[in-house]
């Protein structure tokens, strides 16, 4: 084998020397269908290719265009990229009526019939593949399906297309990470710093995942790779850490990062490189209108809690409560949550009747009290860190105000058992999650023993390790023919996939968040409990 | 015995050999052996995964499946098994593989992500072969005529949901000469339904997923089925507006082509002119006669009789064909609840006569046809004959 494979590499050499001595573009790399790149990597020549056959994207060659024969619309070749018809595999794809065929190099240079109209055709030449992509002719020289557009490109650009299409869907036409018995993953989080515990227990659970994982045989032969850089805990260690994560230690796709509050950039980073990113362990997802197609959060965010705290207030609540009022932190978490009130007041004959922003260290109580009060509001949405909505509840104990109390129950966390006694009887949270089903927890638990690793928070841990079964579902349905692109197809493709460790997740194509909605919760302070009041709420007319 | 796979896009053929207990490799492009890979004993059934890119072998009498990796042509595993696994199949997209066991009436689901057995059923009576629709497998039962279905779905959560359906009469262990190893489960081009044969019962069987029974059967005219095959012959869209397919004219001349779209309600017949292949004979090509009625809208009465005269002249030349004995006429009341028919009389000259009574009033129409000449009712000219009491009146 190892011989067989420098041989290649030589003839790759001496190729190229030809090339330089007659000065002229070979046109077709003469070795067919393995890349004759080092260590399986595509050719400087192949990766052009690949990025017109993925993006229509011409490079430093200039841009592609292309007219559309049944419109004679010019345009782009971004719009219609090969991939797009053609298959991330080049495997082909049916749709809408439509059915691509599969252009391999093997199905390409082999004499072929089409299944829809039965025609037949010669095999492609180098010469007949320039044809059919400038003219829309087949080797036959009979027009091809109105369907396939006709690409305006150099020859050099031509040259490019044909070498990747030669190894497209082959060995070496693979991205970063993914290798013939592993895989790796890459995850940012704070091994330093005051969060370090968190990071260390969601590292140690992901490792037994994996580690289970692999005792099985791994996914379709290959096992899973963690490797963890250290973030720091806050923002610009979390970037920092996961550029090292893409581009020193070339690892396939993230999985559980640690994503401080509003910090964008991961997701910025994850959407640029093209790196999906599963699982973060977030607070509160950082959304996008459309949503970042790299990043698959689990649960909800503020934005859709406040939605499902507010149509619970205004539909199921006893007494209902539609009279409300927003005070919020100037923050980018606390603002999704406003927006998030603002959203279905309307749908539901909710009324805001006062809203308040303030900025670190300038809340007013008594005055935003008193303004609320005014605005006849029966209910004060809070959303802020726990100390100032303490603040503000004390405040309202003390005048004995009738009011209710409601925030999201994240922000709030064990200080909820801190509010005073009145407030406490008269307030709700949102709860994005569900109790882990105990079976699994069970199970997590006995993984975790197995590799010894403590179960510090399951809170924490168990979403990883929903992040780390979702993970392994979307492989699983991708085949060992393994990509980013067709891990995103088939995460996109998830309906009510249960973790027992999370609310049931469903992903789309335009939607990012597994498990859209949450509980509402009310404080039991004798038992020292949060108990629910509802069962789970989607947020009406479901995703933004 | 052999069985046949390929994997490598085509390339690669996987050839067992029950006898040898081999698995042979085959180039696709030159049909060269170039691997020979001993695997358990008596291997038959054997199966591509595309999505696990693996060739599975079954070994009838060893307890196990042999894995081979198509671009090492060599065995890389084996998954354990009950001694008796007659079929192999994958489903289409390669994640499944359905491991049908006669002897011990089972079959075994493997979902090759971790090339375990996720579950499987014993709801089975000597099983013998499992194909596919988009939401099932279909297993085929020899001992019983039910059939075994497989939701496909939910598969993905490990759970193996199974449905049995009877299906026509007898079972196939009835005719054990008649048990052949073609398909007998077939999906048919729309979704969600299948052609089951069976030799027993002389029939095929047609069945929609979601009912209890077959839909209905067609006769196999007393023949005893062996397997199905489904030609799809459906009109596809092959240019925008233009819509496709094949057809095979078994004979030379002129066909009509009727065609109905559904939405909007549309019927039309296309006229299609089969030429004659190399050395047959050339099919009449239509009539070699015309006829030239000898009246001009004559004033009929309902009750008694009228006489019909018209001549019979050749196409080419024009002149008045003598001598036709099988002349017929057919005349009918419009829309053609009541007609008529009758031979014409040979007057002389080339001229034909009928005489005909019409009962009642009304808008009538007359026919003539001469087979001799090539000529149906529709190849020659036909005349409208309005009957109608003095008190009616013409109407039209």
């Amino acid at each position: 084998m190892v011989a067989r494979r420098h041989a290649l590499q030589r003839g790759g050499t001496l190729l190229s020397l030809i090339a330089l001595l007659f000065g002229a573009g070979i046109g077709f790399p003469a070795a067919a269908g393995e890349g004759a790149g080092e260590d399986g990597q595509l050719t400087p020549q192949e990766q052009r290719g690949r990025a017109i056959y993925r993006k229509g994207d011409g490079g430093s060659g200039g841009e592609i265009r292309l007219i559309l024969s049944s419109s004679k619309l010019n345009m782009g070749a971004a719009a219609f990229p090969c991939e797009s018809c053609h298959g991330s595999d080049g495997e082909g794809t049916e749709e809408g009526g439509l059915a691509p065929p599969p252009i391999r190099w093997r199905a390409l240079t082999n004499a072929g019939r089409s299944p829809v109209t039965g025609r037949a055709r010669a095999g492609y030449t180098p010469e007949a593949l320039r044809r059919a992509i400038r003219k829309g002719l087949d080797p036959s020289g009979s027009p091809m399906h109105p369907g396939m557009p006709r690409y305006i490109m150099s020859d050099a650009q031509l040259d490019d297309l044909s070498a990747y299409l030669r190894v497209l869907g082959r060995d070496s036409d693979h991205d970063p990470g993914v290798e013939a018995h592993a895989i790796r993953l890459g995850s940012a989080l704070p091994l330093s710093g005051p969060r370090e515990r968190m990071g260390h227990a969601i590292r140690g659970i992901l490792e037994a995942f994996f580690q289970e994982i692999n005792q099985g045989g791994g996914i379709f032969g290959r096992r899973l790779e963690l490797v963890v850089e250290d973030s720091g805990g806050d923002c610009s260690g979390v970037v920092a850490a996961t550029r090292r994560l893409i581009e020193n230690q070339r690892v396939f796709a993230l999985i559980g990062s640690f994503e401080p509050v509003g910090c964008d950039g991961v997701a910025e980073l994850a959407a640029a490189t093209e790196v999906p990113l599963i699982g973060p362990t977030a607070i509160s997802p950082n959304l996008s209108v459309p949503p970042n197609p790299q990043v698959f959060y689990l649960l909800a965010s503020h934005y859709e809690q406040a939605r499902v705290l507010v149509e619970f207030l205004a539909t199921e609540a006893e007494p209902r409560l539609t009279r409300l009022a927003v005070i919020h932190l100037e923050e980018s978490i606390h603002n999704q949550a406003t927006d998030g009130v603002r959203r279905p007041a309307p749908l539901l004959a909710s009324t805001i009747g006062y809203e308040q922003a303030y900025h670190p260290g300038g809340l007013d109580a008594p005055a935003a009290l008193e303004a609320a009060l005014d605005a006849g509001a029966e209910v004060v949405f809070f959303f802020g860190p726990s100390a100032d909505l303490l603040a503000f509840a004390r405040h309202a104990e003390q005048t004995g105000a009738p009011l209710w109390m409601v925030s999201t129950g994240s922000t709030l966390g064990r200080e909820a058992f801190h509010l005073p006694e009145g407030i406490s009887s008269r307030s709700y949270l949102s709860y994005p999650s569900a109790l882990p089903d105990p079976r699994e927890l069970a199970r997590m638990l006995k993984m975790a023993q197995r590799a010894e690793v403590p179960l510090e928070s399951v809170a924490l841990q168990g979403p990883a390790v929903a992040s780390g079964r979702l993970l392994v579902e979307g492989l699983k349905q991708c085949g060992r023919r393994l990509s980013r692109a067709r891990l995103l197809e088939s995460l996109e493709s998830v309906r009510g996939f249960t973790t027992g460790l999370a609310p049931p997740l469903t992903y789309g194509p335009n939607r990012r968040i597994g498990a859209m909605g949450a509980y509402v919760l009310r404080i039991d302070r004798e038992k020292g409990e949060l108990v629910p009041v509802s069962s789970w709420i989607t947020p009406r007319q479901g995703e933004r | 015995m052999h069985g046949i796979a390929f994997g490598d896009d085509g390339h690669l053929a996987f050839v067992t050999s029950s006898g040898a207990n081999t698995v042979t490799v085959i180039d696709g492009e030159t049909l060269e052996p170039v691997a020979d890979i001993p695997v358990g004993r008596t291997p038959l059934a054997v199966a591509y995964s595309r999505a696990a890119d693996l060739v599975y072998v079954a070994n009838i009498n060893d307890e196990h499946l042999s894995v081979i990796d198509p671009s090492s042509k060599s065995a890389v595993g084996k998954i354990s098994t009950e001694r008796g696994t007659v079929a192999l199949r994958f489903d289409p997209e390669g994640r499944f593989g359905f491991i049908v066991n006669q002897t011990a009436g089972l079959v075994s689901v493997l979902d090759v992500a971790t090339n375990s057995i996720v579950g499987g059923t014993s709801v089975v009576s000597e099983p013998d072969q499992v194909t596919f629709t988009e939401k099932f497998a279909y297993i085929r039962n020899l001992g019983s005529n039910k059939i075994t279905m497989i939701d496909r779905d939910r598969l993905a959560r490990e759970q193996v949901v199974v449905v049995d359906v009877m299906i026509g009469q007898k079972p196939p262990v009835d005719l054990p000469a008649q048990i052949g190893v073609a398909d007998m489960i077939v999906p048919t081009p729309t979704v969600g339904s299948v052609m089951i044969a069976s030799a027993p019962d002389r029939s095929f069987y047609y069945y929609a997923e979601g009912m209890m029974a077959s839909m209905g059967s067609f006769q196999a005219y007393k023949r005893f089925p062996r397997g199905i095959l489904i030609l799809d012959r459906s009109l596809q869209e092959s240019a925008p507006g233009v819509y496709s397919t094949f057809i095979r004219p078994l004979r030379s001349g002129l066909c009509n082509v009727p065609c109905v779209v559904d939405q909007p309600r549309v019927v039309h017949c296309f006229e299609l002119r089969v030429e004659a292949a190399e050395g047959e004979a050339a099919a009449p090509t239509g009539a070699s006669v015309t006829v030239k009625y000898l009246f001009d809208k004559p004033r009929i009465r309902p009750g008694g009789d009228t006489k019909l005269t018209f001549r019979v002249l050749d196409s080419a030349t024009g002149a008045p064909v003598e001598g036709l004995e099988d002349i017929l006429v057919m005349i009918f009341k419009k829309p053609g609840v009541w007609q008529r028919r009758q031979r014409a009389k040979e007057i002389g000259d080339g001229a034909y006569e009928i005489v005909q009574s019409f009962p009642e009033s009304g808008m009538h129409m007359m026919l003539v046809s001469i087979p001799s000449r090539g000529a149906s009712f529709l190849d020659l000219p036909t005349v409208d004959l309005p009957v109608y009491t003095d008190e009616e009146g013409p109407r039209w």
